[in-house]
């Protein structure tokens, strides 16, 4: 057993402060070290989000612009597309005109057909 | 000058918080049997928890124990 006097327990204890302030000073280094990197990594994802953003306003500018551009054209072409549809499209009164006719020529052959000649009577 | 086991001059308490049994003086330092202390507190220079249950070497001079040393085992 080492006795220890007081003064070098004195001297021990100074040295065992000294060993954790250069703890806490290395503590702080890495902390510091740390912070700068997430710094840098958020501003790394900050300048991507910005460009994200940039390319979408770009994009939707030019989307605009062109829709504008050509709209009237695409309204005139809307236009004749549709009048086209319309010209083709039978009319209702023609197709119960056509109706009507068919059933009297079918009503005109089946008088013929009992009458077996071609008789006046059939076209009353 | 005698030899003292550590926990017959200092109570560890169950908070890691060390108090003194009886009036102790360390240097020109005395601590109060009332006095309870954490790890980083000096007295007369000497942190009590670097030398925590080594002997202690130690007189009784008025009623108060007057630490002389340690004993490193």
């Amino acid at each position: 057993m080492t006795f220890i006097p007081l003064q070098e327990a004195v001297d021990i204890t100074q040295k065992e402060d000294i060993k954790q302030v250069d703890n806490l000073r290395e503590r702080i280094l890495d902390l510091e070290k740390k912070a700068k990197n997430i710094d840098s990594i958020s501003n790394f994802m900050m300048w991507i989000t910005g460009g994200v953003l940039l390319g979408f306003l770009f994009t939707s500018v030019l989307i605009s612009l062109d829709y504008f551009r050509y709209n009237q054209e695409r309204y005139e072409k809307f236009i004749a597309a549709m009048k086209m549809v319309e010209d083709n499209m039978v009319k209702k009164d023609q197709i119960d005109n056509l109706q009507n006719l068919e059933n009297n020529n079918e009503k005109i052959l089946n008088c013929m057909k009992i009458k077996k000649s071609f008789s006046v009577q059939c076209f009353d | 000058m005698a030899k003292i086991i550590f926990s017959d001059v200092f109570q560890e308490n169950a908070d890691g918080t060390i108090t003194p049994k009886r009036n102790v003086q360390i240097g020109a330092a005395t601590i109060g049997s009332q006095i309870t202390f954490g790890k980083g507190v000096s007295f007369g220079g000497v942190n009590i928890f670097d030398f925590k249950d080594l002997p202690v070497e130690a007189d009784d001079v008025g009623g108060v124990l007057v630490i002389k040393g340690f004993y490193k085992v």
